[in-house]
């Protein structure tokens, strides 16, 4: 008896769950054609899984927690979550400055990638703001490539 | 013996060290047992010890405005009683010389005088030795060494990874020739005991083609300089082709260097392979892998290390205390590595060298494992601790400092 209680709260709030995923992926879809990033596969499948594993991974780290003291964590950050035009000008630029994130200040250099195409890079930062972030929307392609003709 | 057994049976240990349960996490060879100085310090980095116990820890980040930390232990177990943050200054180099404590901040080496030597604290008010030293955020610890004849050595690192024309930018060629190598990439000599010298002015480039080093120590059994460099990083991700992502996980090796005036180790033009035990060309600079080319004029390292993991210091042992086979041999602190990603990462721990003379006389081995608290290291923000700092006590003990959680142990051998 006590077993099938747990089993129904379990499915109770399994379901209010994916309720509240669901909404989630409206929300995407009203804004752009992004998958919500769920579950492991979904990870992989994401179009800006490998150029981040190419690219963003020997910094920030498979996990992107980063390396603490060298390079910062891409969760949950003003950085990752905030404006994008800056978000796409530091990949398309580098950064070579001191930065504080999270409360941890970092002064490495971020390598410019300005060979990335302009699908690569709203393909990747699409990808971290859903997997590490919280920002809802997507970046498009025609972002980036104003972003990286204004210089 | 008696008398020990005595003590312990009432249950006054206080005054006699004990290892902490489980080596404070370190795990070591037979014999030796580890006790925790202090912990919770700030980002530790290198540590210095005075000839009363006094010990003195660099902080890369100031912890409450203060760059350093003084500690002692006032009741002889082990353990640090008193804790005293002091100086504006933050850093990486850190050495009791000459009745001073000497501090490398990232552009300039300043020293501290004592009122009274045996104070914990010495003066606030700090001279600076030498000053407008290379500080381009890359590499810019400035740890630091003296000879036994007046000079300081300073690690000017360069501020680059491979001294491409873009920096960090797969398909950028290398600069050639590099202009950081005039003013960065090596080892700066200055007097030590000179106020207000500055790099350009008063530093002669002592030894050059060093990309990195942390780990720098003079060894007074040679009369000789030496350092572990911190190799570059990126072959696979800049150059896919040539380096699978495995062979950028080894690749290039970390080089232990003997450092004599006028020596070039080749940097960035070339790097040592551990594997094929040479150094090749880099392929910034036209290099395949294989190709020696002008890197047969380079100075060779007198042992290669697995790449990436971070050398940040190293000593050469004189107590007395450690058996025999460690005497006048070296340890070297691995503070890990982050660029083996997607591999396993690789480092956080104490490595032991013997020598014989100038040279290594058999293989590295590791003496402190376990810093990071986890079986294999994929991401180093999961690692607890991470060793960075080392030094020798007037008894004996070897002290390893940490420096994510600033825990510092006091590892110690007993019969």
């Amino acid at each position: 008896m006590r077993t099938n209680f747990l089993l129904i709260t379990a499915l109770m709030m399994l379901s209010a769950c994916s309720g509240g995923k669901k909404k989630e992926i409206d929300t995407s879809k009203k804004a752009g054609k992004t998958p919500v990033i769920e579950s492991a596969d979904d990870i992989t499948a994401h179009p800006g899984h490998d150029v981040y594993t190419l690219h963003c991974l020997p910094c920030h780290q498979a996990d992107g927690n980063g390396v603490p003291g060298m390079y910062p964590t891409l969760h949950d950050t003003e950085w990752v979550n905030g404006d994008t035009e800056t978000l796409i000008s530091i990949v398309l630029h580098g950064m070579d400055e001191e930065i504080e994130v999270n409360g941890e200040v970092f002064s490495m250099v971020m390598a410019p990638l300005p060979h990335l195409t302009d699908l690569e890079v709203a393909d990747v930062l699409n990808y971290v703001r859903k997997r590490f972030g919280t920002a809802d929307g997507s970046i498009t392609p025609e972002q980036v490539g104003e972003v990286r003709d204004e210089g | 013996m008696i008398a020990i057994l005595f003590i312990t049976g009432c249950g006054e240990p206080e005054n006699k060290m004990q290892p902490d349960p489980e080596n404070g996490g370190l795990v070591l060879p037979e014999g030796f047992s580890a006790l925790v100085v202090a912990d919770s310090l700030g980002n530790g980095r290198h540590i210095t010890i005075k000839d009363n116990g006094d010990m003195y820890v660099s902080l890369r980040r100031p912890k409450d405005g203060k760059g350093a930390v003084a500690l002692r232990d006032t009741t002889g177990d082990g353990k640090a009683d008193a804790v005293s943050y002091f100086g504006s200054v933050s850093g990486t180099g850190i050495e009791l010389h000459d009745g001073y404590l000497y501090y490398g901040a990232d552009s300039m080496v300043v020293r501290y005088p004592f009122n009274d030597y045996e104070d914990l604290l010495p003066s606030e008010a700090y001279e600076i030795i030498a000053a407008e030293l290379v500080d381009q955020n890359q590499h810019a610890a400035k740890p630091f060494e003296f000879d036994n004849e007046g000079n300081m050595y300073v690690t000017i690192g360069a501020p680059a990874n491979a001294c491409m024309e873009q920096m960090r930018t797969k398909g950028s060629p290398g600069m050639d020739p590099c202009p950081i190598l005039d003013y960065a990439g090596g080892i700066w000599q200055f007097k030590a005991d000179v106020v207000g010298q500055t790099q350009m002015d008063d530093g002669y480039r002592y030894s050059t083609g060093i990309r990195h080093m942390v780990a720098l120590r003079w060894n007074d059994n040679v009369g000789k300089l030496y350092g572990v460099q911190h190799g570059r990083d990126q072959l696979h991700q800049f150059y896919p082709d040539l380096y699978d992502a495995v062979a950028g996980a080894k690749l290039p090796s970390e080089e232990f260097m003997m450092l004599d005036d006028g020596a070039d180790f080749g940097w960035p033009y070339c790097y040592y392979d551990q594997l094929q035990g040479k150094k090749v060309l880099a392929p910034e600079y036209g290099g395949d892998g294989v190709e020696i080319g002008r890197c047969s004029a380079k100075t060779d390292p007198i042992m290669g290390f697995p790449g990436h993991m971070a050398p940040n210091d190293l000593l050469f042992y004189s107590g007395t205390q450690f058996p025999e086979k460690y005497q006048n041999g070296a340890f070297i602190a691995f503070h890990g590595s982050w660029n083996r990603a997607p591999e396993p990462q690789k480092g956080y721990f104490v490595v032991f060298v013997p020598f014989e003379g100038t040279q290594p006389s058999g293989e590295w081995e590791i003496f402190a494992d376990n810093f990071s608290q986890q079986e294999v290291v994929d991401n180093p923000g999961d690692a607890v601790y991470r060793p960075c700092g080392l030094a020798v006590g007037p008894d004996g003990s070897l002290y390893v400092t940490d420096s994510r959680e600033g825990r510092v142990w006091r590892i110690y051998y007993e019969d």
